[in-house]
């Protein structure tokens, strides 16, 4: 009673106070002011992330004013207590007592009771939000007015099952836990929460310890042990700490994994942890406290379901305890890069690092082989090239080109082919056995009587010791001591080009295995129910000779057809389906533009390969109407398939002319012209057949979708040998026209 | 022979309709079907001995495979004939199925006549088998009623010796081998020197020497 007389009387003060103030109109001026009570100290990382989300929810938006933020601690675990919380009210009331908040945030169990324990006599009428604390305590507060909330789902279970799943030889958990109250309040929840697991590990509590002891403790712990730690705010000796610095500490000497309840401890060397995040349900409460400073009641807002709980795991921390098999929902932070990618990015910075390299050198070379030089700049350079030529990892050869004979090489050189400066000099690389292949005499002669300089051509070469390595060689001629020679500068990339190869096959056979394994399965759901029509039909036409045929079973039968009717051709609509073009609007664009891109993205490979690209644009072509990505496909398969056809093709003719122009009637026409061998004449019916190829380990499909492809887009490809050497396959497409657009609509 | 009626065909296949479907050809034929969706349904309801064929299919998703059953009743020395179902891309496991001693294997979609033919084929077989089978434990029997001697005397005997010199090499009186000789005759139930011949070469098929070892 008295409770109530004394409710009545501040409201009568409450609403005097109101009508004392002209608030109405300094209000509408003034943001909202919201005061949020944390349960512990300001550097508690939970209190942090649940305060980030709970300012990035109340950021101002359009319509929506900013949010004023008071912040208040009362540091339950330090300074707690009933003397502590008198003074903490007294302390509240007289600094809030100018500007009362509009809403009052809890955070933490120990703010809420507080808050409600006090709520006659402090901030009576204001409405109260909670967040961040345990869902078992609110059950009692369901009902109270003014109060709106997001309880948290607390719980260990999510992580002891993680654990069992991911260590199934455990046969011991620890819990862990400090001395405060809170501590121990944990204590029965943890129990409550593994009695489930009880017949899988045994489940016991550590008694509690000092940090240093506890660390002693979990350093000693035998093999098929985990640890779970709770939270640790006070020490049995009264010193308090902060849980996730105290996760860190016992993590880190641990012989065994230890997972934890919160989000604050990924990252402190937890192996996981079954939390949902407390800033997530910061945002969320967030826009509660949104809701209550727009006008809504805190009973139509009521108290809300916890967030899910969620298995969070630490890659780092897998690795170190080599677990394998991951729980399926669990998510994965701190991924480290996989060997590949650390690896390509080591070798790409390798062959830069030797690219530039190379670079330098053949700009000293060619600086030092330039002869009118002052006596002063001759020698400096040839210091400078000399000590490059020495010193360089590259390997550099000196090939004189009347007679192929080595005239110098460096120690690079030496190391990479295996042979010795005194035995080559005199020789030529074909007398040392370098190079490979029955024509290889004919390739060298070949390329020392064309003079051509080479830029990154790859070669296989034999090294002493027999192995033999892929070589990059990028060759210039220059004259020195009057006589034409070949400054030759070698790379080795056989691991990278192992590398790459492995790669690429393994995508190349998980390709050809999908496509045989999708023929079989397929082949396989057709045929079981034509299998089964014709049993059946067999079947019925033996019973039908019987002098009385069982009309039941035959009746059975049919139905029986009819149903495997279906199931058949079933399977063919979901494989039409599975093969359905998708419908894309066809455009116009340049076609001079789009040849331009597909020559620049295979030019690196051209080099590689000593392929001379050559482009024979027409100007003033009208644009072409079709899908773009198509057409670009098909070009970058042709300028492929040119590329491949000269691979047995002396490296001084390897050249590929790329044409565009006008054909007939409203066409344009793309050729693309090889030097290859041409196509066989057997093979020039078939060429654009499916499954039809020439290469070793080419599918068929390529030129096969190119001709659908050109036809979808009204125009068509053909293939013929040159008179000379080599084929050239044309597309022809027809014009734009600036009709077309609305034909399309 | 025996009649149709009472011989049984042991039918697995995953697929529901195709098990009913050919269940229905085999018992329109006048066959017992035992109808099973996988292999180990079937080895479950085994109940002793097995008597008639088996026809299953070579692709069973989960648990053994009808590759691995097919093994293991050859393993056993189980006599029952095995005829494989294989589909469009399977032929590969067919051949691999007769190498490890299937009876016979057919592809999908099964027609009536080569089904029947083959199930026919290999129960002619599994009886005829079986007679052998049991005419050799019979014989085994026998054999294991002779002496020491009647044995040294019938290992002599089929490899064609005259009685002289089974006596010069037993270092017997000729008399005495006639007196063994009679006596293995007896025993092993044979008229004639050609059926005792004969019974020495079903004995040594039997896995067993024609004679155990004295």
């Amino acid at each position: 009673m008295p409770n109530v007389l004394l409710s009545t009387v501040r409201l009568l003060i409450w609403g005097l106070a109101v009508l004392a103030v002209p608030a109405g109109l300094a209000r509408e001026v003034e943001p909202p002011r919201l005061l949020v009570l944390f349960s512990n100290d300001r550097l508690l990382p939970a209190n942090q992330k649940y305060d980030e989300g709970l300012r990035e929810a109340l950021e101002p938006q359009e319509g929506q004013p900013a949010v004023s933020f008071f912040a208040e601690f009362l540091d339950a675990i330090r300074l707690g207590g009933e003397e502590g919380e008198d003074a903490v009210e007294r302390y509240l009331s007289e600094r809030y007592h100018r500007l009362p908040p509009d809403a009052i945030v809890a955070l933490g169990q120990q703010a809420l009771i507080f808050l409600l324990e006090r709520r006659d006599t402090l901030f009576a009428e204001t409405p109260l939000l909670f967040g961040g604390v345990g869902k078992e305590h609110v059950a009692e507060i369901r009902n109270t007015a003014g109060v709106a909330g997001l309880p948290m789902d607390f719980s260990v279970a999510l992580a002891v099952e993680g654990l069992l799943e991911m260590r199934p030889e455990t046969q011991e958990i620890l819990l862990v836990h400090g001395s405060s109250d809170f501590d121990r309040s944990w204590r029965e929840l943890a129990a409550r929460q593994c009695a489930a697991f009880a017949d899988r590990a045994r489940i016991t509590f550590l008694p509690e310890l000092p940090i240093p002891e506890l660390k002693t403790r979990l350093g000693g712990l035998p093999e098929r042990t985990a640890v779970v730690y709770l939270t640790y705010f006070q020490s049995p000796t009264g010193e308090t700490y902060t849980p996730a610095h105290v996760a860190k500490e016992l993590a880190s000497v641990s012989a065994v994994p230890v997972m934890g309840p919160y989000d604050t401890y990924m990252g402190t060397g937890l192996l996981g942890v079954s939390a949902s995040p407390f800033k997530d349900d910061g945002i969320l409460l967030g826009k509660m406290v949104r809701r209550v400073l727009s006008g809504e009641s805190p009973e139509s807002i009521g108290i809300h379901p916890p967030s899910p709980l969620r298995l969070v795991l630490d890659d780092r921390q897998m690795q170190r305890w080599g677990i394998q098999s991951i729980p399926a929902a669990a998510e994965i932070r701190y991924r480290a890069p996989t060997l590949w990618e650390k690896h390509r990015s080591a070798v790409v910075a390798a062959l830069v690092v030797v690219s530039v390299q190379t670079l330098l050198i053949l700009g000293l070379v060619a600086s030092r082989l330039r002869q009118k030089r002052t006596e002063r700049e001759l020698r400096f350079s040839e210091a400078l090239f000399s000590g490059v030529f020495r010193g360089s990892p590259a390997a550099i050869s000196i090939v004189r080109r009347s007679d192929g004979r080595i005239v110098d090489v460096n120690p690079g050189w030496e190391t990479v082919t295996g042979v010795s400066r005194p035995e080559a000099i005199g020789r030529t690389p074909l007398e040392l056995g370098m190079e490979i292949g029955g024509d290889a005499e004919s390739r060298f002669r070949e390329f020392l009587e064309s003079g051509k300089s080479l830029d990154s051509y790859e070669q296989v070469h034999r090294t002493a010791d027999g192995r033999t390595r892929i070589l990059s060689l990028s060759a210039e001629l220059h004259t020195l001591r009057d006589e034409p020679c070949y400054v030759v500068v070698a790379k080795d990339v056989t691991e990278l080009r192992e590398m790459e190869d492995a790669h690429r096959q393994i995508v190349h056979t998980s390709r050809l295995a999908m496509l045989g394994e999708m023929t079989a399965s397929i082949a396989h759901e057709i045929n079981q129910p034509l299998g089964a029509i014709l049993s059946n039909t067999d079947a019925a036409e033996m019973l039908l000779e019987r002098p009385v045929p069982p009309l039941d079973e035959m009746r059975a039968i049919l139905s029986d057809i009819r149903r495997d009717d279906r199931r058949a051709s079933e399977v063919i609509q979901r494989v039409r389906a599975l093969a359905g073009r998708r419908e894309v609007p066809y455009a116009d664009f340049d076609l001079n533009g789009l040849l331009h891109e597909m020559a620049d993205m295979v030019g690196h490979d051209a080099r590689r390969r000593g392929v001379a690209l050559v482009r024979e644009f027409a100007d003033g072509l009208p644009p072409v109407h079709g899908d773009a990505v198509q057409i670009q496909q098909v070009v970058l398969n042709l300028l492929l398939n040119a590329m491949d056809a000269m691979e047995d093709t002396p490296v001084a003719a390897r050249q590929v002319v790329i044409r565009s122009g006008r054909g007939k009637k409203g066409t344009v026409e793309v050729g693309v012209a090889d030097c290859g061998p041409g196509i066989p004449p057997e093979g020039i019916g078939r060429i654009f057949d499916s499954f039809y190829t020439t290469k070793k380990d080419g599918m068929g499909l390529g030129l096969s979708l190119a001709r659908s492809i050109a036809e979808a887009h009204g125009g068509s490809i053909f293939a013929e040998n040159n008179a000379s050497k080599g084929a050239t396959f044309s597309l022809i497409l027809p014009e734009g026209s600036p009709l077309s657009d609305d034909e399309d609509r | 022979m025996k009649t149709a009626e009472t011989q049984t065909v042991h039918l697995i296949d995953d697929d529901d309709s195709l098990r009913t479907a050919l269940a229905r050809v085999l018992s329109a034929a006048g066959y017992e079907v035992g109808s099973y969706a996988s292999v180990a349904e079937f080895l479950l309801a085994r109940r002793g001995e097995l008597r008639g064929c088996v026809v299953l299919d070579v692709r069973m998703p989960g648990g053994p495979s009808g590759l691995e059953l097919q093994k293991a009743l050859v393993q056993q020395g189980e006599t029952l004939p095995v005829i494989f179902l294989t589909g469009h891309g399977d032929i590969p496991m067919g051949i691999q199925a007769m190498k490890d001693g299937a009876f016979d294997f057919l592809t999908k979609p099964v027609e009536r006549d080569s089904l029947l033919c083959a199930v026919a084929a290999a129960l002619a077989k599994e009886e005829a088998s079986r007679q052998q089978a049991m005419q050799r434990r019979k014989l085994a029997a026998r054999a294991d009623r002779l002496t020491r001697a009647e044995r040294e005397v019938f290992r002599r005997v089929v490899g064609g010796h005259p009685n002289k010199r089974i006596a010069a090499d037993l270092g017997c009186s000729e008399r005495t081998v006639k007196a063994h000789r009679a006596q293995v005759m007896s025993k092993m139930g044979a008229s004639s020197l050609a059926d005792l011949v004969h019974f020495s070469t079903l004995l040594a098929q039997a896995g067993r020497d024609a004679l155990p070892p004295a």
